[in-house]
């Protein structure tokens, strides 16, 4: 097999899922400990503590972000949304 | 082919400049070039005249897949035979251990793209850290720069240990090319102090290419143009001694000028 058609047959380079963090930003690698606020199993990431009403809110994001964040989501098990809120409880540490 | 790490203890020293330096001898010889940019400041990026490139040195290494590298090399403003690996602010988050043969994941990334290049140029952040450690181990040469002040001769010393240790280690073929003394104000004598210095403690190593400061380099590279297409005699003066510097680190791409 030729090396061109290796190339071929490998996944393309993606952007980095820490691509848009700022150096100095904690890693996002501990999220159970976020998701530990809420409850132990995965899916309680996104429940709100008690009976609290959820809301939608719209958001502008680059696509390059929404593509981290989807490699990001997919790599903890998690999916997007799940994800948000658990970064976002945890920097609005709420 | 070979590759060059261009590399000091210290920020602010001139690594990027003489990355941009060799990079402008390539372009005036129509020698094929690649730049991997491995400081997260960017400046070699910026001085090659890179705008907004799809892919940087922070996602080749995060990825880290054999041969990946290929996929995040970009054009630059210079010439089509110039061409960069760019880097980005996010490259810091890569500064850190990650792990088992953490030091060669910009080898294994890179696996056989040099031998598509005259010249592959990977310039160094300002530290001796993990992404330091992984340009000494993808590099066959290393040119290490100082300036000439009090901290000269501690700061290259410092450096090439850093080469000892990769060369025990992960990359037992590399080796010291070139000590480059950046920024010289020859007529002082505190400078004429730490020369001798350098060259008493490295002798033949110490580049006979020193390099004056000269406004034509900041000029240049604010530009993002080739010191050689920069009209002064500053520049002039300063691109013959890169040329000097690159026949004296690459004897075997030494090619006869029209
Ligand atoms: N020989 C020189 N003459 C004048 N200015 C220089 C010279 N070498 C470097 N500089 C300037 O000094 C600054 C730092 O140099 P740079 O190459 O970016 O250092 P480093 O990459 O080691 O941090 C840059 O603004 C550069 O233009
Ligand atoms: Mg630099």
């Amino acid at each position: 097999m030729s090396e061109a058609s290796i190339s071929n047959q490998r996944p393309a380079l993606a952007k980095a899922a820490d691509a848009d963090l700022h150096p100095t930003t904690p890693k996002l690698e501990p999220i159970n400990d976020l998701t530990s606020k809420a409850g132990s199993a995965t899916s309680d990431v996104m429940r709100a503590p008690k009976k609290e009403k959820l809301v939608t809110i719209k958001l502008d994001i680059p696509k390059s972000v929404r593509k981290s964040l989807r490699i990001e989501a997919d790599k903890r098990g998690l999916s997007v949304n799940q994800l948000i809120n658990a970064v976002l409880r945890d920097r609005t540490r709420s | 082919m070979p590759t060059i790490a261009v590399l000091s203890m210290k920020g602010g020293v001139g690594k990027s400049t003489i990355t941009l330096g060799l990079a402008s001898v390539a372009w005036e010889r129509g020698q094929a070039a690649l730049i991997v940019d491995l400081d997260p400041q960017a400046n070699a990026t910026m001085g090659l005249d890179v705008l907004a490139p799809d892919f940087t040195t922070n996602d080749v290494l995060a990825d880290g897949r054999p041969g990946i590298a290929a996929d995040a090399v970009s054009g630059t403003g210079w010439a089509p035979h110039i061409k960069v690996i760019a880097a980005e602010r996010a490259l810091e988050h890569r500064n850190t251990n990650e792990g088992r043969h953490s030091a060669l994941r910009l080898r294994t990334a890179l696996a056989s793209l040099p031998r598509a290049y005259d010249l592959v140029v990977i310039d160094c952040p300002p530290s001796l850290g993990e992404l330091t450690r992984n340009a000494l181990s993808a590099a066959d040469l290393a040119v290490v720069v100082t300036e000439p002040g009090y901290f000269a001769l501690h700061g290259a010393a410092q450096a090439i240990e850093a080469v000892e240790i990769i060369r025990g280690t992960t990359n037992p073929g590399l080796r010291t090319a070139a000590i480059v003394i950046n920024r010289a104000r020859p007529h002082l004598a505190e400078q004429q102090v730490r020369i001798a210095e350098l060259r008493e403690a490295y002798g033949e190593l110490v580049s006979p290419s020193v390099l004056p400061e000269r406004t034509s380099v900041p000029q240049a590279q604010g530009a993002g143009i080739p010191i050689h297409a920069w009209h002064s005699p500053g520049a002039r003066e300063i691109s013959e001694l890169f040329e000097d510097l690159y026949d004296e680190v690459l004897p075997d791409l030494k090619i006869g000028l029209p």
